[in-house]
């Protein structure tokens, strides 16, 4: 008879850690044998979006030393911005951690599996907790490391600021990952039918409570914006983040106390003091998973076993007017055109997955073009302004290469295992691509020339310089234009027709390749109208003679033909490989 | 060997599995039929501690399924109908990630992985990455892993969806020769002529209540109709040829 004996618990968390290692050693050299542009491409886009933060924190903290000047002032100011950047981080992590642990717990195959093995529930959550952790470290990591390194650059911290940041940053996540996980299994447990409504309900008072905050933290009238008294008041508004019962006081505090040593003596007394508070975000994020895990031996396996009775079916019958309105905007197409942009529709509709990140991307930006409006400007601004404009287009246009390159792209790869509906309809090959072209433009112009125009109301293009206005919208209509070309004919002529998931076409090679190209083509489109719009607008403020518009001529001509290059070449190599498929 | 009391299992306001009774002998292959939606997988799943029954009670071995879970599954080798393997693990990596669960080490642990390798014919294609296996390739994997720390109950939940002949027929020795060596075999199946090959008895569910619990000659002399097939058997027992395709698995 085979022996076998009851692991202890350090005996079944070293078996998850193999697994874990195992999984992420093959994937790394997976990733290296077959997708060696993929890793080149988010290696260097993630270095340059670290030194692009790095550079944009450290000219704001060199400005904000050089203002103030005045040291206890600008300690606090610092303290103050540190204060509020982690308590939000904070939050969002405590949510998307809740949300991430919550799919995957309750939604994959391999809990189901594990579950199903002489496992503790407790051992099975902190094996998808520690996953949670990495997940939500690396983008705090590449998010806060910038900010940090970037003010210790500017204060000349001493050595082990640096040495710090690290151990700070880690043990800082373990405390809003725990807090989401418990929240997530207790919701799940006692709640389970009313999940959603509850993490809804949260997300809304933690939105309401955020936004009321960061609207009266920096209220007042606009002329006074960016005055002494305006920054005074602000400063004492933003005390509402510095409670010292949370971890982001002991983090911003502690790293501050590191980075600030007055003197030789100080300097170890800050490190002792940096070290405390440390100690402190090192006591808590130990004592989270302990928490997570003793609330997971008592309530997982029970509340896995009820959500698997409680799966929606409901189909909401509230939107079947919105498929009704977008059916009527298409009557001019032909019948199959209109029965196809009416499945891809009602598809995007159905998958929140789809809408949620477009709604959340553009709805921020909205945010910050009607927070724009606060800020008074002069006659003396025009060149500002025209900066600003430009400057939002080109944000909106790479937002919308993401959505594109996302959500576009691998339209026609999921199409894949419903070829054999498709392809044996009687319908030209051509009008499927066709129809995905006018889907992807049917619901990425409208948002995209909304923003715009919402950005030039903002900014008061089309009282000052209307003409800008009009270029703006020109240049929005063609970036839609090219982005969904693109992401449409390369989705043709690089398709995965065995895909599953969106997100694995996206990451492959020709969601690389058009990721890259969309940004590409955002950037020279915008610039080429940019610079030569911005000269002549300074040109202009300067009062000389009045400059030629020779230069934006040709500008916008380039743009043009930069935009038409985009969006017919793609889909003409996309119809070209698509005529020929052959489906398995 | 397996002893089922009770069990009722409600998904909201639908009863899924209405009290049902069972007892299964050690060595015995128990062959669990129903159309779609008639509470097998809800059964199975009640079986191995994936789901807690509402009421009722799970004994395998003399260790209670709700109560004990771990001490149960210890004992219990289980293929799912959606069988999980890790794609970016090898199947040798998979085998050794599951002896390591039920705390097999050593030189028994090697020698248990080479067994299973040799009986399910592995050695070609055990050290690639599972994500690459067909799907006969991955059952042979997932019936290695659920065999691996030779269990005292095997319950397989429609082993034989997407295999070929030949796989089919390998299955089938498999549990018979299973069953010889004392593991109790419940399997859940839509494959009725499998079920009258291996089977020692059969059960028949039908909207969350157990039908019939017997031998194939048993189910004949009930319905007094010695000349038919299982199949005219089988539908007529459960009475919902039609309502068998409206209803979800």
């Amino acid at each position: 008879m085979l022996q076998k004996r009851a692991l202890t618990d350090r005996q079944e968390a070293r078996v998850l850690e193999q697994v874990r290692w195992q999984t992420f050693r093959a994937t790394i050299l997976q990733s290296l044998r077959t997708s060696r542009l993929r890793v080149c491409v988010v290696v260097v886009l993630s270095a340059v979006f670290w030194l692009c933060m790095f550079g944009l924190f450290y000219a704001g903290f060199d400005l904000i030393t050089s203002a103030i000047g005045h040291s206890p002032t600008l300690a606090r100011t610092v303290h103050a911005i540190y204060n509020v950047f982690f308590l939000s981080l904070l939050v969002m992590l405590c949510l998307s951690s809740a949300v991430i642990l919550f799919t995957s717990l309750y939604q994959t195959a391999e809990v189901s599996h594990l579950l199903t093995m002489p496992i503790r529930p407790g051992r099975i959550v902190i094996h998808k907790f520690y996953e949670a952790v990495v997940l939500s470290c690396w983008g705090f990591i590449l998010l806060g490391s910038p900010l940090l390194v970037a003010y210790g650059c500017v204060a000349r911290s001493p050595w082990y600021y640096y040495f710090m940041l690290l151990p700070f940053l880690v043990s800082f996540v373990f405390i809003p990952t725990s807090i989401g996980s418990i929240l997530c299994l207790l919701v799940v447990s006692f709640f389970p039918k009313y999940r959603f409504w509850l993490l809804g309900f949260v997300a809304a008072m933690v939105l309401a409570v955020f936004g009321t905050f960061f609207f009266t933290a920096f209220a007042g009238e606009s002329k006074d914006l960016l005055s002494a008294l305006w920054f005074q008041n602000t400063l004492s508004r933003m005390k509402l983040a510095e409670q010292p019962y949370l971890p982001s006081w002991w983090l911003s505090t502690g790293l501050l106390e590191a980075a600030h040593p007055a003197s030789q003596h100080a300097t170890r007394n800050a490190f002792w003091e940096s070290f405390s508070f440390l100690a402190a975000l090192t006591a808590n994020a130990l004592l989270g998973p302990i928490v997570v895990y003793q609330i997971a031996d008592r309530y997982f396996r029970s509340s896995f076993s009820e959500l698997q009775g409680t799966k929606r079916t409901t189909r909401w019958r509230f939107f079947e007017p919105v498929d009704r309105m977008f059916e009527l905007g298409l009557t001019l197409f032909p019948r199959q055109w209109r029965l196809l942009l009416l499945k891809d529709f009602r598809l995007f509709r159905r998958d929140p997955m789809h809408w949620s990140q477009f709604l959340i991307f553009f709805g921020l930006l909205a945010f910050y073009f009607v927070y724009v409006r606060r800020f008074h400007y002069g006659q003396e601004l025009d060149g500002w302004i025209t900066a600003v404009g430009f400057t939002n287009l080109g944000v909106v246009g790479l937002i919308l290469s993401t959505f594109t390159t996302r959500f576009i792209y691998p339209m026609i790869s999921m199409e894949g295992r419903r070829f054999w509906v498709l392809g044996t309809l009687p319908l030209k090959r051509s009008s499927i691509l066709w129809s995905k072209l006018v889907f992807a433009l049917a619901v990425s112009l409208l948002p995209t020339c909304g923003l715009i125009c919402l950005s030039d109301v903002a900014l008061q293009v089309w009282d000052r310089a209307p003409w800008i206005g009009v270029l703006h919208q020109v240049s929005a209509i063609g970036t839609c234009f090219g982005l969904c070309g693109m992401a449409v004919g390369l989705g043709a002529r690089f398709p995965d027709m065995s895909a599953v998931s969106p997100s694995r076409v996206a990451a492959g090679f020709g969601g690389t390749l058009t990721l890259v190209l969309s940004a590409f083509f955002v950037i020279s489109q915008t610039c080429a109208t940019a610079f030569p719009v911005y000269w002549y607008q300074v040109r202009l403020s300067e009062g000389g003679a009045d400059p030629s518009g020779f230069a934006i001529l040709v500008g916008v001509l380039f743009s043009l033909l930069v935009t038409l290059f985009a969006t017919f070449l793609p889909l003409w190599i996309g119809f070209r490989a698509f005529r020929r498929f052959e489906a398995n | 060997m397996i002893e089922i009391c009770g069990l009722t299992k409600r998904y909201g306001a639908k009863t899924a599995v209405a009290d049902l009774d069972l007892t299964i002998a050690r060595g015995e292959v128990f062959a669990f039929l129903g159309p779609n939606g008639a509470g097998k997988t809800t059964s199975i799943k009640s079986m191995v501690g994936l789901l807690v029954p509402a009421a009722g009670s799970v004994t395998l071995d003399g260790i209670d399924v709700v109560k004990q879970p771990q001490d149960a599954s210890r004992i219990v080798g289980y293929v799912p109908d959606e069988p999980y393997l890790y794609d970016k693990l090898t199947g040798r990596e998979f085998l050794e990630f599951t002896v390591g669960m039920y705390g097999i080490e050593g030189a028994a642990a090697k020698e248990c992985i080479e067994q299973q390798i040799a009986a399910f014919e592995l050695r070609g294609f055990v050290d690639q990455l599972c994500e690459s296996y067909s799907h006969g390739m991955k059952q042979r994997v997932v019936f290695a892993s659920a065999l691996v720390h030779q269990p005292r109950v095997l319950i397989v939940d429609e082993p034989m969806v997407g295999l070929d002949p030949k796989s089919m027929r390998f299955v089938k020795d498999l549990l018979r020769m299973e069953a010889a060596k004392g593991t109790t075999v419940f399997m859940s199946t839509h494959t009725l002529s499998v079920a009258e090959e291996i089977a020692d008895r059969i059960g028949v569910i039908a909207h969350g209540r157990l039908k019939f619990v017997g031998t194939i000659s048993d189910l004949r002399r009930q319905l007094e109709r010695h000349d038919s097939t299982l199949e005219t058997l089988f539908l007529e027992m459960t009475n919902e040829a039609s309502e068998s395709f409206v209803t979800q698995g």
